[in-house]
């Protein structure tokens, strides 16, 4: 592994950002769509019941796995996105970033080295996201997932996966405007942007909405995506990093 | 040949000239430090000799290569402590000096080594296994030192090294430096301590408004009465060139 590797991948292990960031990725979308369900199930009058009635595509494994589709369409980015942020950002925020210029290990490998390690860390993330939504459902009396929810629970793991690629680009305003804080800021604009997408209709090709649109799927009401589309998250992604490492080559301290 | 020569060093932020015709160099084995007010354009000038800014004239060579064209294995001979000590505080102490010595190109296999002998040097072993987060402001200012250290590099830049160091730590900082330059090593070092300066450095260079005023002998009575007639010599003769408005 070269340095620049080595190093970033201590950085990462170590981080209590990233630890308490995976657990929550991990744990809390799927408890709160199962927390959703036991509300639509219970079928009261309460307006809780009548809210998780409505959120959620039906009950028992669908029902669970819709609501969490859902949530983690907006709470993977940008749980994903202060883990990108905060991996940049803090390089400038604690003033480390000057120590990595005139060094044997150039500054665009190491922005290249985050940038990979963030995107296997997204994969990692995506297959956790996945098994831990299948062992808490089993767990909390749903049964076993049969084929079907074994269907939704790959769909679940492919939006995990390109919600982490969906939030690389959050490095570059992290790196230009040297912080946490425009990270914070570039990362909202991106959450509302796909909102914005959603309600104007151009959730099947806007990039921060597809892989939603695309893993919720027609049950849920969307509007069908081509698969092609997809391949619009990786290209946002490629061309986020390479602007962040360009910008790691050219900016000086100041 | 310099380990480090600077000819005609220029720059400016916006409209402000922080360095003007700034000639410099560092033999190998010599101490060069560097004595001015704050914002006189120390740190400037260390940042532009290490290629962290693109200055507006002039050249900066190390080991006869300019910056802009210094490969990983010229930079890899270079170390410096500007700024901000290289400490991640989710690291322990031992970790630091493992990642300082990984990214200036020790091999991994001799990396815990190095950073092992840098922790005895700079007596952090007490620390080593410590998170830099519960370190004092004093040893993390030893860590970052450590890590411009512990690559054994040729060239040392250190801006205010002694800064947030207790006696014994600028005893210490005395102590490695003039070893290192006993042993070769070129260093360029600024210091507002004009007393630690007379102990450590081979020539003292005067910094003022961004250009080199004239030099110290470090082994010359009453430093400081000396610098201030310089700093004073230097203002004067600004003063008497400005155009009558």
């Amino acid at each position: 592994m070269t340095a620049a590797y080595a190093v970033e991948a201590l950085k990462l292990r170590r981080s209590r950002v990233v630890a308490v960031a995976t657990v929550a990725l991990l744990l809390v979308p799927a408890l709160l769509a199962r927390a959703f369900l036991i509300a639509a199930e219970r079928g009261g009058d309460d307006p809780m019941s009548a809210k998780a009635s409505l959120l959620l595509p039906g009950l028992g494994w669908s029902g669970y796995l819709g609501g969490l589709l859902q949530i983690y369409a907006t709470a993977g980015v940008v749980g994903s996105g202060i883990v990108v942020g905060w991996c940049f950002g803090r390089e400038y925020a604690d003033r480390t970033v000057v120590s990595l210029y005139a060094s044997a290990t150039p500054r665009t490998s190491v922005a290249r080295a985050k940038l990979v390690l963030l995107a296997a860390w997204s994969v990692a993330v995506g297959i956790g996201v996945a098994v831990a939504a299948a062992l808490i459902g089993t767990a909390s009396g749903l049964g076993l997932p049969d084929t079907a929810d074994g269907g939704v629970l790959g769909r679940l793991a492919a939006l995990a996966v390109l919600s982490g690629l969906l939030a690389l680009p959050v490095a570059l305003p992290a790196s230009i405007g040297r912080g946490y804080l425009p990270a914070v800021g570039g990362l909202m604009v991106l959450v509302v942007a796909a909102q914005v997408a959603m309600v104007a209709g151009a959730g099947t090709w806007w990039p921060w909405s597809v892989a939603a649109v695309w893993a919720m799927g027609t049950d849920a009401g969307m509007e069908p995506v081509a698969p092609v589309w997809l391949t619009v998250v990786p290209l946002v992604a490629a061309l986020g990093a390479a602007a962040t490492v360009a910008w790691w080559r050219r900016a000086e301290v100041v | 040949m310099s380990a480090l020569q600077i000819s005609r060093l220029a720059h400016r932020y916006g409209d402000t000239t922080v360095l003007h015709d700034v000639d410099l160099s560092v033999a190998p084995g010599e101490v060069h430090a560097l004595v001015g007010f704050n914002g006189a354009g120390k740190s400037t000038l260390m940042r532009a000799a290490l290629g962290m800014i693109r200055p507006k004239g002039g050249v900066v060579r190390i080991d006869g290569v300019e910056v802009a064209h210094l490969n990983g294995a010229g930079w890899g001979r270079v170390g410096h402590l500007i700024d901000t000590p290289f400490v991640y505080p989710e690291l322990t102490v031992r970790e630091n000096l493992w990642a300082a010595a990984r990214l200036h190109g020790v091999p991994a296999y001799a990396a815990r080594a190095r950073a092992d002998r840098t922790l005895a040097d700079l007596e952090l072993g007490a620390w080593a296994d410590r998170r830099a987060s519960a370190l004092s402001q004093g040893n993390r200012q030893r860590v970052g030192l450590g890590s411009a250290f512990v690559h054994e590099p040729r060239l040392l830049v250190l801006d205010e090294p002694t800064n947030a160091l207790d006696p014994a730590g600028v005893l210490l900082l005395r102590e490695l430096l003039l070893a290192r330059a006993a042993a070769g090593v070129a260093a360029l070092v600024s210091s507002h301590h004009l007393d630690e300066v007379a102990r450590i450095a081979d020539r003292v260079s005067v910094i003022h408004a961004g250009t080199i005023v004239g030099q110290l002998d470090p082994h010359g009575v009453d430093l400081e009465r000396a610098f201030f007639a310089m700093v004073h010599a230097a203002d004067e003769a600004a003063r008497r060139v400005e155009p009558v408005r």
